[in-house]
């Protein structure tokens, strides 16, 4: 007779919605069809190897045989793709005496590893950290990768993946995903979301109240009342049971304040749905990236509840929610990381996961160094895409290409990753199996590649629109950096030759489409790493490009599409000597009438918004002329404009909000020999109590005298008169002056002494 | 001056100088490559192939013979070190300590790292000999000190070389 | 990540910085047309990075010869074909 169960076993389905390790095994939390928030727990081991001299290993098993922690050890051969590949070893011989299929395998990249299998996920970290301290010299593979990461990996589930559950008293038996990241429209879960907003932002002024919002309710709470604060808050997340908690600034002040005002009056709040686990809290640092210093803030997160600062989140701007739900989805991280951490650790995330499925061992640390070029060949081979320097002024009926994601697209079409070998220097694709890299990258591309496409035939009022544009946003992001990635020296799965063959086939793409464009008669007027803008007589319309559009997918093997037909666009030329071209500067007007604008003020982070806007207001001004002869009218318009909005500034009329110039601090202040602007403001900060880190941003005005500037964030209001109004009308002049002169200068005959007086 | 300073088989030789070394490190390698052929490792991304090649005028023969490799950080260094065979080919190894500067890596890892690569070089040294070069770190350090110590402890010789003296005044008139 | 090698555009600026000594000397209507020259063969900087000649001044000579060929090849066209109406 068989055993009998205690329960049956129970099918579940839902939406995954957090996985996280417990003090046994996996916590598992489900947004279940049924409507239910259910928790579960799930059994999952997790395993680290270690490669080395058979004596160390041999001390390393006998050191974690007496460590407090459950595993299992075992002795294997794994697959490092960065293993040197071994001498072929005569194959053994098992009494024939004649040569067996072994002698014929191509050398393999297999390793001999300790496997540590541990079967209790969440001493996972602790065992690594006294492992390493004990054993620095041995190579680990496998070693920092996520809970979450790995079950994803085992099971092909991710963020807010539909799935089917097995489960017998709260354990889980099994579980099944039943879509997949790349599916465009998959049914959405049912997110409970609850608002916490305080009444301003904090790094100005304390804000006195908090409002909540959920659902229809909303309502505020002043902040000094801290019992009815607390009673009032935790009834209504026990009541709703929210599965998000958006705030804005709740990394940075909202919930740590909450939590020092429970511990301060000994209340508790459920912030965390699973109440048997901490409230994540992660401390802010500062730290060298790309040669850049990045600042991350504090966080908070939680447990079967997530925690989303719109104020902390990467890109939210970029594209909300949605976006950050993308993320999480197509880079299986869980959606709290997914929205704090950068696209690189997402790309990260997704090679990773590749690489478990492939049982491809991950290093912990990447070692490869470059293998050694000649001088010759690294002058070769070190330059990055190809820039061509345009030429200077106004064109009519100008086509803009673009490769469709050109690098990504190159990893994928020819199988670009750090262990494929290639054949020398012909660009060609390598031969045999897809890498890591653009396996990785290949569903992505495709899923970003279906979207394009739906996009193209959704109406302008569709609403799935806005979704959709946040989908393809994520995308974007992670695409765009996944090139970065190849080449950075930390990324495991990165190369720097990889990285350079990459650049070498975008030229070789770009300079095939030069030729194929000029074979066809079109004049060349720049090009930009992955686009050109191409002019003939007689091509007006996007179908009359077609022809080179085939032909030059034909030479390269790339997609390649078609941005618009410019009905003008203006490239403009250095602003410290116009005779010189300078790349990626320009702006233009499509046919349909949008604005295509690159590396002016209007786009730069530190442009005051009145500027900004102004610049951008006088661009649409322009694009309402019909076609490039018409210009003269919308240029006089626009000069009528420019002019009534300096005599705003002249008269004072212009809010200081609009004035604020927002630039990083980019060392320590002790490291300026003289302040910049930025360094004096965050001076006047420091004065105030306000700390900044390196690598923020800080807003300030310009003022009179010294020190020249005014911090924005400082508790008083800054006084107007003190402006530096000069200062902002040579600013706003030069504003203007970037986007009128050569339209001036087109409109007046071409004619560079006819130079107009915008400001009489 | 430097190029006074050539590779010597059986020992390794240490130059620390400010950061403006590397100048006349590039013009030693060109140098060098004149007599013949040498492996570079670059441990500083520092390696400008055009100042090498202006100080060999542009010659081929002579650019072709200089190899060169690049490392990000302290594990590539110490992996570049490991996959340098010992033959009788000259080194010189460009600002070797620069990534171990880098403070993201445990001070005692480094180290550990550091004792590593010096076993290398003590390696490579047989054959046709080297000189690295090191700069100071930007922002002094406890373990940027014991690192430099580190390396000078085990090299045949080392070089401190003095930032150049300013050139003397035009003579003034007035 | 990368990028060891300075980019032409920097190279190029190196080079022109090279001359300082000797635009100097020249008289100042010279020194305008020597600017000229550089400013031309500016135009050409993709072409120099592409080219990663071991000499990279070899190449900006090319390119300003080649900016003077083009203007001497418009003057030649205006010489040889004045437009009607002037002499």
């Amino acid at each position: 007779m068989g055993r009998v169960p205690n329960t049956m076993m129970q099918a579940v389905t839902g939406w995954l919605f957090d996985v996280y390790p417990n003090e046994t095994n996996l916590t598992l939390w489900l947004i279940g069809e049924d409507g239910k928030r259910h928790r579960f727990v799930q059994n999952f081991t997790a395993t680290i190897y270690a490669a080395g001299p058979s004596t160390r290993l041999r001390a390393l098993w006998k050191w974690l045989q007496a460590q407090a922690v459950r595993m299992h050890l075992s002795r294997l051969e794994r697959t490092d793709v960065f293993a040197e590949p071994p001498v072929i070893r005569p194959a053994r011989m098992l009494g024939s005496g004649s040569e067996t299929p072994a002698d014929c395998r191509t050398p393999s990249r297999l390793v001999v590893v300790l496997a540590i299998e541990v079967l209790q996920p969440g001493k996972l970290d602790g065992l690594f950290r006294s492992m390493v301290n004990a054993f620095p010299d041995l190579t680990y593979y496998d070693a920092d990768i996520s809970m979450p990461l790995r079950h994803a990996a085992v099971f092909g589930v991710f963020p807010l993946a539909r799935c089917r559950l097995e489960v017998q008293d709260e354990t889980v038996i099994s579980i099944t995903p039943l879509d997949t990241p790349w599916d465009l429209e998959p049914a959405a879960a049912p997110l409970r979301i609850l608002s916490l907003e305080p009444d301003c932002d904090p790094a100005r002024r304390d804000p006195k109240a908090i409002t909540v919002s959920y659902g229809r309710v909303r309502y505020t709470l002043p902040l000094e009342k801290t019992v009815p604060l607390l009673a009032v808050l935790r009834a209504d997340l026990m009541r709703y049971d929210p599965d998000v908690i958006l705030t804005s600034w709740g990394d940075t002040w909202l919930l740590p304040t909450l939590m020092e005002i429970c511990r301060t009056s000994g209340t508790a709040l459920p912030l965390n749905r699973d109440e048997s686990q901490d409230v994540v809290e992660r401390k802010e640092h500062t730290y060298f990236s790309y040669g850049q210093i990045v600042y991350r803030g504090r966080q908070v997160q939680l447990r079967g509840r997530w925690h989303l600062d719109r104020h902390n989140a990467m890109l939210w701007n970029d594209y909300g929610m949605e976006g950050v739900l993308e993320m999480a989805r197509v880079t299986r991280q869980p959606v709290q990381d997914a929205a704090r951490l950068s696209p690189g650790t997402g790309i990260s995330s997704m090679q990773f996961v590749t690489a478990l499925q492939k049982s491809i061992l991950i290093p912990w640390h990447k070692n490869q160094a470059e293998r050694p070029k000649t001088a010759m060949e690294l002058m070769r081979s070190d330059m990055g895409g190809m820039v061509y320097q345009p030429t200077v002024g106004l064109h009519r009926d100008v086509g803009g290409i673009d490769f469709v994601s050109m690098y990504p697209g190159i990893m994928v079409r020819f199988n670009i990753s750090p262990e494929v070998p290639r054949a020398g220097s012909d660009l060609e694709p390598a031969e045999g199996e897809p890498g890591i890299v653009p396996v990785t990258l290949a569903p992505l591309l495709n899923k970003r590649l279906a979207l394009k496409s739906a996009l193209l035939t959704l109406q302008r009022w569709d609403c799935r629109r806005p979704g959709f544009q946040a989908l393809a946003s994520a995308h974007k992001w992670l695409l765009v950096t996944c090139f970065g990635y190849l080449g950075y020296k930390n990324a495991r799965f990165g190369r720097i030759e990889a990285h350079e063959a990459v650049t070498a086939y975008g030229r070789e793409a770009l300079l095939r489409a030069k030729e194929a464009a000029e074979d066809l008669d079109f004049e060349i007027l720049h090009m930009y790493v992955d686009g050109l803008w191409v002019h003939k007589e007689g091509c007006k319309k996007p179908a009359d490009f077609e022809t080179l559009l085939a032909d030059i997918s034909e030479r390269t093997g790339l997609p390649i599409s078609m941005d618009g037909v410019y009905r003008w666009v203006v490239f403009l030329p250095s602003r410290l000597d116009e005779r010189v071209p300078v790349a990626n500067r320009y702006f233009g007007v499509f046919q349909d009438g949008s604005i295509k604008v690159r590396g002016i003020e209007a786009r730069r982070r530190d442009t005051a918004p009145f500027i900004a806007e102004t610049q951008m207001a006088i661009l649409e001004i322009l694009a309402q002329a019909p076609d490039a002869d018409h210009l003269e009218a919308a240029f006089l318009k626009a000069q009528v404009y420019a002019r009534k909005r300096m005599e705003a500034l002249r008269a004072g009329r212009v809010p200081a909000e609009k004035l604020l110039v927002s630039q990083k601090l980019s060392r320590e202040l002790g490291e300026y020999s003289s302040p910049s602007p930025a360094a004096r403001a965050v001076r006047q900060l420091q004065s105030a109590g306000k700390v900044v880190r390196p690598g923020q941003r800080v807003r300030f005005l310009y003022t009179l005298g010294k020190p020249g500037v005014r911090a924005w964030d400082v508790p008083e209001p800054p006084d107007t008169r003190s402006l530096d109004v000069r200062r902002y009308q040579t600013l706003l002049t030069r504003a203007v002056e970037t986007v009128l002169e050569s339209i001036s200068q087109s409109v007046n005959g071409g004619n560079a002494d006819n130079r107009c007086h915008l400001f009489p | 001056m430097i190029t006074a300073i050539e590779p010597k088989a059986g020992s390794w030789v240490l130059l620390v100088g400010p950061r403006n070394l590397n100048s006349t490190m590039l013009d030693a390698i060109a140098h060098f490559g004149e007599g013949g052929s040498l492996r570079v490792l670059d441990g500083g991304n520092r390696f400008n192939a055009y100042k090498v090649a202006r100080a060999a005028r542009g010659r081929p023969e002579v650019l072709n013979r200089i190899t060169v490799s690049r490392a990000f950080t302290c594990y590539q260094v110490l992996s570049l070190l490991e996959s340098t065979p010992s033959i009788p080919v000259p080194f010189v190894v460009l600002d070797l300590l620069s990534t171990f500067y880098d403070e993201s890596v445990q001070g005692g890892e480094r180290k550990r790292l550091l004792r590593a690569c010096i076993v290398h070089l003590k390696r490579l040294e047989h054959a046709a000999g080297g000189v690295v070069s090191v700069h100071p770190p930007a922002v002094p350090s406890q373990t940027a000190v014991e690192l430099l110590c580190q390396l000078q402890a085990s090299a045949a010789d080392t070089y401190f070389i003095q930032p150049a003296a300013a050139a003397p005044e035009p003579m003034r008139l007035f | 990540m990368g990028r060891t090698l300075p980019s032409a555009a920097v190279v190029f600026q190196q080079e022109e910085a090279a001359f300082a000594r000797f635009r100097r000397v020249l008289r100042r209507a010279d020194q305008l047309a020597l600017d000229d020259l550089f400013v031309s063969a500016r135009r050409h900087l993709a072409a120099a990075q592409y080219a990663s000649h071991a000499l990279p001044f070899e190449v900006f000579l090319l390119a300003m010869l080649l900016e003077e060929h083009k203007e001497v090849m418009k003057l030649r066209e205006r010489v040889e074909n004045p437009l009607p109406g002037k002499k």
